[in-house]
């Protein structure tokens, strides 16, 4: 069996030391993709990458030790977990649906609509230590994670090399510093839609030809606010001087007539307290969104075929159930929301397009597969 | 309290040590949990609060205190906090009540906050209950190698959230037989909002939520300064759970949150505290 290429590529440049021994790490990058931008104190390295691997599918990084990142992160589905909201390690139920991690280096703020989150090392603090709600529960017992990871021989080796200069390298943030680095490799640009922009015309169906025109146009307008290599209005990534960030709200809910979000996901509105930011949450890439039903922040939609019926109708009107209220007359409402003509055909088109940007050798490539199950079955 | 005249007797004898500064003399400021006026604890109950009178145990009390003054007939002086123990520095002190009730608690506790006063005849105390801002939002770590306070590298006092601290945390969990769902009054600044193209982190905060103590009638050396529950609770819909977070958790149009604010003296959605603070008080 083929080994994935990296593993023969000399990863490693040695660079001249300069304080402290650093090694240029040599991204794995699709065509046309930028480099994710790297917070200075965490430099990327193989090591470090391997290292936040094995922790993202730890479960000792839970409380009563049944859960890891990857519980509600799979790979299979672009990392998400197939569930209308996600459940945490005692069985509390999210608020909101977990996201694909596909690309989330590029982001510019992290989760459905914090502004505060912009890196993924502060991110990690959420999951693991955060009560409202317990997702991993490790609030206040810091010591007791270190421990436990001071007890695997699999991180006795790899915690000294991924953080070589440190006397004691098992402490909390290098456990975030690590798991950022893993995250930064989880890119997602070898989609049939990248092979057909990128000179392969038989990559993409006519009817996904037909989809991206409708895409791309004025006239379904999605990619005002799913535009770019990640489809998404939040990117930050090396070669840009300023990130672009953007919330914006697609007349899911109009609770009051004021347009009310159903509490507790009021989105922007609860950072800033500003009527006007009432729904608006990021854009979430499309890459992959095939496999990552259900959709949007609460999981409130099912499948493409309806999200599509949603922007066509310019938001949703909810008639029934807690939450009836007319979605599309929303006053936060983006002006891109404005709906327009669907046919069977175009219906037909614009879920090809979506599908054609599947990557299904990122959801099976082994370098982001759980590795303790190769370990676990080694004698 | 015998613990107590412990440590006032070695109050003392500080200050006797220090009699060629310019007259400073230590000052221990004695906290205490109550329900009412009686002193109570990690797991201990709390018969009937709020509006609808349901039975609560302590799971969890904790709040940092900062810009300490007393107060005397010529006016207020700050009290220099020391770094005596690791709940406090110069700027901000932890007042810990947990005593592992908490799933997000350990047994350390801390009930005094320690610093230096000019001698004085001093009357009065007055605090915020709060982590300064320049603290606030500083990166959470807990690395040996780490800068990061102390007092503040407690996770359960971490509010991720907003990228800040839980200035109070308080959590109740309800009795076996009680219908409540529990309550818990985490408190801490929201409607934070960075500027992330500049690369700044939070650059101001909508709602503060600091609280400003200030008690009359107070002598630091044989007075306590009481952290009432019951009091907190005051008028609180402590049966029911209407926004996602359980009890009030500083979430914004939370019906759980108005009385809370109230009693705490601070404004809740726009809405002014109908007078000062009603939670701290002299004991
Ligand atoms: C209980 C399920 C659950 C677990 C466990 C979990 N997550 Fe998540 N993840 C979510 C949910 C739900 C969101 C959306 C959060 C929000 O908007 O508040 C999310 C969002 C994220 C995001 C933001 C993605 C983006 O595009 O903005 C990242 C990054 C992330 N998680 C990483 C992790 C890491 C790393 C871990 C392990 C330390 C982890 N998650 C554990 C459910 C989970
Ligand atoms: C005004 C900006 C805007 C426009 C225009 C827009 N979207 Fe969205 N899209 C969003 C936002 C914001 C969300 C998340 C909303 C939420 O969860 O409340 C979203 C969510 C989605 C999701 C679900 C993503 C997930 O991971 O759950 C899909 C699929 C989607 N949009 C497709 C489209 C398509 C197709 C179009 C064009 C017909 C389009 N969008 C136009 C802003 C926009």
């Amino acid at each position: 069996m083929l080994k994935p290429m990296w593993r023969f590529t000399p990863l490693f440049l040695l660079a001249l030391a300069c304080g402290e021994s650093a090694e240029a790490y040599v991204w794995d990058l699709p065509p046309g993709f930028p480099e994710p931008r790297v917070p200075e104190d965490n430099p990327m390295s193989e090591a470090k990458v391997e290292l936040g691997r094995r922790l993202f599918y730890d479960t000792r990084l839970s409380g009563n030790e049944t859960q890891s990142c990857a519980s509600c992160h799979l790979q299979s589905l672009a990392f998400t977990d197939g569930r209308v909201q996600g459940v945490g390690s005692t069985g509390e139920v999210h608020p909101r649906s977990s996201m694909s991690l596909a690309n989330v280096g590029y982001a510019a703020t992290l989760n459905w609509a914090n502004p505060l989150i912009r890196e993924l090392e502060p991110q990690a603090l959420g999951p693991l230590f955060g009560e409202t709600p317990v997702e991993l529960g490790m609030a206040g017992r810091e010591d007791e994670l270190v421990a436990r990871l001071r007890g695997e021989l699999v991180y006795q080796e790899l915690f000294p090399e991924a953080f070589p200069e440190q006397e004691d390298p098992f402490t909390v943030s290098r456990v975030l510093a690590a798991l950022a680095a893993f995250q930064r490799t989880l890119i997602s640009g070898r989609s049939p839609y990248d092979a057909f922009t990128n000179g392969d015309s038989d990559a993409s169906s006519e009817s996904a030809q037909r989809g991206a025109e409708l895409f791309f146009g004025e006239e379904a307008e999605c990619f005002h606010c799913h535009g770019g290599f990640n489809f998404t209005a939040s990117l930050d990534h090396s070669g840009q001087v300023f990130e672009t960030l953007s919330f914006q709200n697609n007349g899911l809910y109009d609770l009051d007539g004021r347009g009310l979000y159903p509490t507790p996901n009021f989105g922007l509105f609860e950072f800033s307290e500003d009527r006007r930011d009432m729904g608006s949450f990021k854009p979430p890439t499309l890459r992959n969104i095939a496999v990552t039903a259900p959709y949007m922040h609460d999981g409130s939609i099912a499948t493409l075929e309806e999200v599509i019926q949603h922007y066509a109708d310019g938001g949703r009107n909810v008639t029934e159930g807690p939450h009836v209220g007319d979605g599309r007359l929303n006053p936060n409402k983006s002006i891109f929301v404005n709906g327009f003509e669907l046919t069977p055909e175009r219906q037909a088109d614009l879920l090809a397009f979506l599908e054609s940007l599947t990557d299904e050798a990122f959801l099976t490539d082994p370098r982001f597969a759980d590795p303790w199950v190769e370990t676990d079955a080694a004698p | 309290m015998k613990t107590k005249t412990i440590f006032l007797s070695l109050l003392t004898a500080l200050g006797a040590a220090c009699g060629d500064d310019v007259s400073q003399t230590t000052v221990s400021l004695q906290f205490a949990l109550t329900d009412g006026d009686t002193e109570i604890g990690c797991d201990d109950l709390l018969a009937g609060v709020g509006a609808d009178a349901v039975d609560l145990e302590v799971r969890d009390a904790r709040f940092y205190v900062s810009n300490v003054r007393l107060v005397s007939a010529s006016g207020e002086v700050p009290v220099a906090l020391d770094d005596v123990s690791p709940f406090q520095i110069s700027d901000v002190a932890l007042v810990d009540f947990e005593s592992a009730c908490s799933d997000a608690g350990d047994t350390n506790t801390n009930d005094v906050v320690v610093g230096t006063v000019p001698e004085g005849e001093y009357t009065g105390v007055r605090f915020t209950v709060g982590v300064p801002f320049e603290l606030n939002h500083i990166d959470q770590v807990v690395d040996e190698t780490t800068t990061t306070p102390e007092p503040l590298r407690a996770t359960g006092m971490w509010w991720n959230w907003q990228g800040g601290f839980k200035f109070i945390r308080v959590d109740l969990a309800p009795t076996p037989d009680s219908t409540s769902p529990g309550f818990n009054i985490h408190l801490g600044s929201t409607a934070c909002m960075g500027n992330p193209l500049m690369g700044e982190d939070v650059t101001s905060c909508g709602n503060p939520n600091r609280m400003e103590v200030e008690l009359t009638g107070f002598d630091p050396a044989s007075d306590t300064i009481a952290f009432d529950l019951r009091a907190a609770l005051d008028g609180a819909l402590t049966n029911q759970n209407t926004g996602a977070a359980l009890g009030c958790q500083s979430f914004p149009m939370d019906e759980e949150c108005p009385a809370v604010f109230d009693n705490l003296g601070l404004p809740y959605g726009g809405v002014a505290p109908s007078g000062p603070q009603s939670v701290f008080r002299v004991r």
